[in-house]
């Protein structure tokens, strides 16, 4: 494996690489044009050939931004003149390879040349099962696979990826490997080895990956055969399909031969798209892998362009310079529909966005669990998502969001009910025009968070209650939350959260570290349902654990984020619910 | 000379010495930096094994000395989030934020020294007085709001210019733009005003006097001893320019040093602050060490003590 | 050497000369229209601003999602209102009091700072002045916006943090021009006059050599302002600053900004006020240079 970046270059020079904008568009039209008159000759290339027609489009998005002096009027004749055109790709191609050329060129027709994804950040390494970050991991799943993954067509249960994943008893799980003949970029064949390899390396405290914490009780690995590998674990450890989730193997011969670092700066994975070029706060550019092995991946080039500000992502992208940005302001809704380049893809998320109502402190007015309940009542969370979200958020009535897999589907909202909640005040003996709470709230890290932190306490002001928001900086934000040191109430988000242990085990027992709550006998229930692995007699528990919460009103209930995406409208793609952000199965769309 | 250059040198280094020292105690204060390098879920006992493992917990003056002791030695440790050496991070945006911060600084001079010496021949004036509205124009405007206003007038509305990102020509013009519009105004006040200095001066009225040509006075003599302010104005420049470079490169995407600051900044990655901000220091330092050099070239009056 | 009587006569002239700019600076502003409107616009903006709580209808600080983003000159709107409902050009106003307010009293605690740290340096000399101008390098050395922006993160958000933080930010640039202008005015004569007639150190900074580098360090503060005032802007637009509901211009902008798609007049309104206040207080500071330096009077 000598040199990967170059094998990349090449593979990239034989796709597109060696085109220029103008090329691509009359070769395009010559597919266009060709795919109407012989579309078998097309099916014969590559497997879907099912509209040669789409490519017009998708070259003419495509790469805006890289030869501009190209974009001339040229461009627009040439698509109604096929004779011209024709004439001219003799002239202008350069390219030796023209046989490969050929072949590689045709089946674009079904294909996007390439999708520019503007992303707020850079991945802070390549490196698979390193570091816990959103952005890296988005990269580095479109080089490497997932062990397993959330399936959205089983509501984001964890299913099969690389291998399917057995319960063998309470301690015990076995993986085995869905092909037997997964290559990596290089050639290298996955096995068991490859996993045990990887997880042996997280667990080594001098790599300091952050998935050390995650995969603890894991005792043992053994390779049973090539395919079959198992986990002994030293408790029962329910939510480990989870964690496989982010083990994505690397190949080992290349990792031995190069070391750590190259590894994490020319990595080699077994994903849809390989490595090519990263700079790093720039982009990040990857280039189909014509021989992926889950299915046939429909663009040829994927650059994560890195845009810190959003209003530039979003400039970008009205300006056909990139073709997907996520987090779309929804003050921007209209004006990217509007575009006749751009659409709206919205999802309701896995995340959810609440106010803790410290009831673990000394002196909090909500060791009352009245006090709790009628902040719930009074709150009109629906007014809020629909003045402030325009409908773009999802109510959740209690901690867990619909689409986690543990959610109690039986839990009903709090109503509005301002008088209700006087009621309760009264009872509670709380004067609400006496009463003066604070809330911390962060400043743009959540959608909408500080015009929804005034929003709330504007509705609470309504029943006499005072509310002063205190803003913070992101970093002292957290470090209140985590010396105790917020108001009584605290806003925050949490996410993405697809089952429940994670969310309840994690914010609703006293001694964690972002939790505000604290109950020492819903604390047993939780670390029991935790250590259950039979997954029906899991869920009777977390129900229950849910119903309690609600009850106990732990927090202000407030709604599922919605992940919001502005997308070319020549590209398809499927936003889902696990902000998993996948170009796997993106591709040219027909408008 | 060469004394004088060495003793500078000498005061470059304890310079660099106390902005490492205030910038380490500075950063210390924002806060604990764990929280931003392990994920959220991490438990409160793995909290304090982790700053403890990185000696977080030590005393500040041992975190001092340690950091000092590796500082010496052109090591400034890893990132806390990124698995690099902060050095290497540093250096990687250096091209980018050299280039940006050169083409600004050549359109402000290009720009506003003629402005200002056209201001001050033609005091008073209309002239005068719209070069001034121009030039303050530019100091009116947050510097966020005018790259944003660039992109949608010349990216979104006309699409002649690229949005954003570092690559080709085209992509440098706004961020050059947005850049250098405050320093254009400086420039442009700063000579208009020594220029009407000068111009006041006797050996200036000798010179008109004796029958030198209006062009031959205002480009030889008057400009010759006006351009000391401006090069003091150059050398703090530079520190200025980075500072701009902070809000420009984050509108514009560009990868240079103003947005790895800010990011480790408020990541709290005090190892990638420390290594940033020796290099700003640095360039600072020399410039204002050409600087000085530069004056004794266009003013031999001036004694390098 | 110069005669006792000369120099005394020379500190007098240079009195007298500061006396009679007063009314040299009415003359001259009546003669400059552009600044004699700026002066106007800044003394009405200041009025307004001073007053905005008793004289404002609009709602400020309230959300009343109702009636968000409704389009300037509807409903009694003149400036329209923002995403939360709430009235721009009332805030605009109101933003002004917080704006100017921080703008003037942080130049004001620069400046205080400043100006003592850069007469003692320059007077006193020798350690003194080798302590007050490591710290002036160490501090150019860091970029202003930064400075201010990790001072923010340590000390909090808030209106009165971020005075501080600008303030402490910004307060070595008169140290450097106090102090340039000390080293001359020490050597001039009446200043060593005084000091052969007994008067002590104090009194010499203060009577002899404050009063005659007052110019530059005017023009500095005048234009400083106008420079805070965008500096909040860009402290808000960073994710640090005046903390939500409080109007500042700078807040208000770096709202607007991310409403900018659908309510462009969230930031026109505080912005162009915030462009014509910079550009009025730039004009007024560069006219104060004119005027007031004596080399450059016709």
């Amino acid at each position: 494996m000598a040199d990967l970046s170059s094998l990349g270059n090449l593979r990239h020079a034989l796709a597109t690489g060696q085109l220029t904008r103008r090329d691509l568009i009359k070769r395009a039209t010559v597919l266009g044009v060709g795919a109407t008159i012989g579309g078998t000759l097309l099916a014969a290339c590559e497997d879907d050939g099912d509209d040669g027609e789409e490519v017009d489009d998708t070259a003419d998005a495509g790469q805006v931004d890289l030869d501009d002096a190209d974009d001339d009027d040229d461009d627009d004749t040439v698509a109604d003149e096929p004779d011209d055109h024709v004439d001219d790709e003799d002239h202008d191609d350069e390219d030796p390879d023209d046989s490969d050329d050929a072949d590689d060129d045709e089946p674009t027709g079904d294909r996007v040349d390439r999708i520019t994804v503007g992303i707020g950040a850079d991945a802070l390494t390549l490196m698979p099962t390193a570091i816990v970050d959103w952005t890296t991991g988005i990269m580095i799943s479109h080089i490497y696979d997932r062990t397993v993954n959330y399936d959205p067509d089983d509501n984001f249960a964890v299913g099969a990826w690389l291998c399917t994943i057995e319960v063998i008893d309470d301690l015990t799980w076995e993986m085995q490997l869905v092909d037997d003949n997964i290559q990596f970029h290089n050639g290298e064949v996955l096995t068991a080895e490859h996993f045990k390899v990887l997880l042996e390396w997280v667990q080594d405290e001098a790599n300091e990956s952050h998935y050390l914490e995650r995969f603890q009780p894991v005792e043992d690995i053994e390779v049973i055969d090539d395919l079959t590998w198992r986990v002994t674990t030293s408790e029962p450890f329910p939510i480990f399909p989870t964690r496989l989730v982010a083990l994505e193997p690397v190949p080992l011969e290349y990792w031995e031969e190069v070391g750590d670092d190259e590894l994490a700066n020319n990595p080699v994975g077994t994903g849809p798209f390989m490595f090519n070029e990263w700079v790093r706060d720039e982009r990040l550019l990857l280039d189909r892998n014509p021989d992926y092995w889950k299915h046939d991946v429909q663009v040829d080039q994927v650059e994560f362009r890195f845009m810190p500000e959003f209003s530039s992502r979003l400039s970008s992208l009205l300006a056909g310079e990139i073709q997907i940005v996520k987090d779309v302001p929804i003050d921007a809704l209209d004006t990217v529909e509007d575009n006749d380049e751009a659409r709206i893809e919205s999802i309701p998320s896995s995340r959810v966005n609440y106010v803790a109502l410290v009831n673990n402190r000394e002196g909090s007015v909500f060791e009352d669990v009245r006090v709790r309940q009628a902040i719930n009542y009074a709150v009109d969370v629906d007014a809020i998502i629909d003045g402030i979200f325009q409908g773009e958020a999802t109510k959740m009535a209690g901690c867990l969001s619909e689409v986690n897999a543990n959610v109690n589907p039986d839990i009903e909202p709090y109503p509005y009910d301002p008088d209700r909640a006087l009621e309760l005040l009264e009872e509670a003996g709380v004067d609400p025009n006496e009463l003066e709470i604070t809330m911390d709230a962060p400043q743009g890290r959540y959608p909408m968070d500080a015009d929804a932190a005034q929003a709330i306490a504007a509705e609470l002001g309504r029943i006499g209650i005072t509310v002063n928001v205190q803003f913070n900086e992101w970093g002292t934000h957290l470090d209140k939350i985590v010396n105790r040191e917020t108001g009584d109430m605290f806003y925050l988000g949490w996410g993405p959260a697809l089952e429940a242990q994670g969310t309840i085990e994690f914010l609703f027992t006293g001694d964690s570290t972002y939790s505000g709550y604290g109950d020492p006998e819903l604390e047993e229930m939780i670390f029991d349902a935790g250590r259950t692995v039979d997954p029906d007699e899991a869920q009777e528990k977390w129900d229950e654990i849910q119903e309690i919460i609600h009850e106990d009103a732990g927090w202000l209930f407030l709604w599922q984020q919605h992940d919001i995406y502005g997308v070319a409208e020549n590209v398809e793609f499927t936003p889902r619910a696990d902000e998993f952000m996948w170009m796997g199965d993106a591709g040219p769309r027909n408008s | 000379m060469t004394a004088y250059i060495i003793r500078r040198l000498i005061h470059m280094v304890f310079v660099i010495f106390l902005v490492l020292t205030v910038v380490f105690f500075l950063t210390r204060l924002t806060g604990d930096p764990v929280h931003f390098f392990v994920p959220m879920d991490t438990s409160r006992a793995n909290l304090e094994e982790i700053r403890e493992r990185y000696g977080f917990n030590d005393p500040l003056w041992q975190q001092y000395l340690r950091f000092m002791g590796d500082a010496v030695r052109g090591d400034f440790g890893d990132s806390l989030r990124q698995r690099d050496s902060a050095t290497g991070l540093v250096l990687a945006r250096i091209p980018a934020t050299l280039q940006l911060g050169a083409a600004a600084l050549a359109v402000s001079l290009l720009i506003g020294v003629p402005l200002g010496i056209f201001s001050a021949l033609n005091r008073g004036s209309l002239g005068d007085k719209a070069a001034t509205l121009i030039s303050v124009l530019g100091l009116s405007v947050p510097a966020f709001l005018m790259g944003l206003l660039l992109i949608l007038f010349f990216s979104v509305y006309l699409g002649w210019l690229p949005t954003s990102g570092r690559g080709s020509l085209a992509q440098l013009i706004m961020p050059t733009a947005t850049l250098a519009a405050f320093s254009v105004a400086r420039y442009a006040r700063l000579s208009r005003s020594t220029m009407l200095d000068v111009l006041g001066q006797d050996y200036i009225r000798t010179g008109r006097a004796k029958g030198l040509s209006e062009s031959k006075v205002v480009w030889v003599h008057a400009l010759k001893n006006a351009s000391i302010p401006l090069l003091t104005i150059t050398g703090l420049q530079a520190g200025h320019l980075l500072g701009g470079a902070v809000v420009v490169e984050q509108i514009f995407a560009w990868p240079g040093m103003g947005r790895l600051l800010l990011q480790s900044l408020l990541n709290r990655d005090f190892p990638v602050v420390m290594a940033t901000i020796v290099f700003v220091a640095l360039v600072y330092t020399l410039f204002s060490l050409l600087t000085d050099l530069a004056y004794a070239w266009a003013n031999p009056e001036v004694r390098l003590k | 050497m110069s005669t006792q009587a000369e120099t005394i006569a020379a500190a007098a002239e240079l009195r007298a000369r500061n006396r009679a700019g007063w009314r040299y600076m009415l003359r001259e502003l009546l003669r400059d229209k552009i600044v004699l409107i700026m002066v106007i616009f800044l003394v009405v903006l200041s009025m307004a601003a001073i007053l905005s709580p008793w004289i404002l209808t609009g709602n400020l600080f309230d959300p009343d999602y109702g009636v968000a983003r409704v389009p300037p000159f509807t409903e009694g709107h003149i400036g329209g209102t923002d995403q939360l409902g709430r009235d721009v050009f009332s805030r605009t106003i109101y933003g002004a009091r917080i704006s100017l307010l921080v703008g003037s009293v942080s130049v004001l605690i620069a400046a205080v700072v400043g100006i003592t740290a850069g007469l003692m340096a320059g007077y006193y000399g020798g350690w003194i002045d080798s302590v007050i101008m490591r710290i002036v390098d160490v501090h150019l050395a860091f970029p202003f916006i930064l400075l201010a922006l990790t001072i923010n993160a340590i000390i909090g958000l808030g209106v009165r943090n971020i005075i501080i933080s600008l303030a402490i930010a910004g307060w070595v640039e008169y140290a450097r021009i106090a102090r340039g202008e000390v080293l001359v005015m020490r050597e001039r004569e009446f200043t060593q006059a005084a000091r052969l007639m007994g008067a002590s150190n104090g009194r010499i900074i203060w009577k002899h050599i404050f009063p005659n580098i007052t110019t530059p360090l005017l023009v500095t503060a005048t234009l400083q302002v106008a420079q805070f005032i965008i500096a909040e802007a860009s402290i808000s637009f960073l994710g640090f600053g005046v903390q939500p509901p409080t109007p500042a211009w700078g807040s208000m902008i770096s709202e607007g900004f991310a409403n900018i798609w659908s309510s462009w007049w969230m930031i026109a309104v505080p912005g162009i006020a915030l462009a014509l206040v910079v550009l009025a207080v730039n004009l007024v500071g560069d006219w104060l240079r004119d005027v007031l330096d004596p080399r450059l009077r016709r």
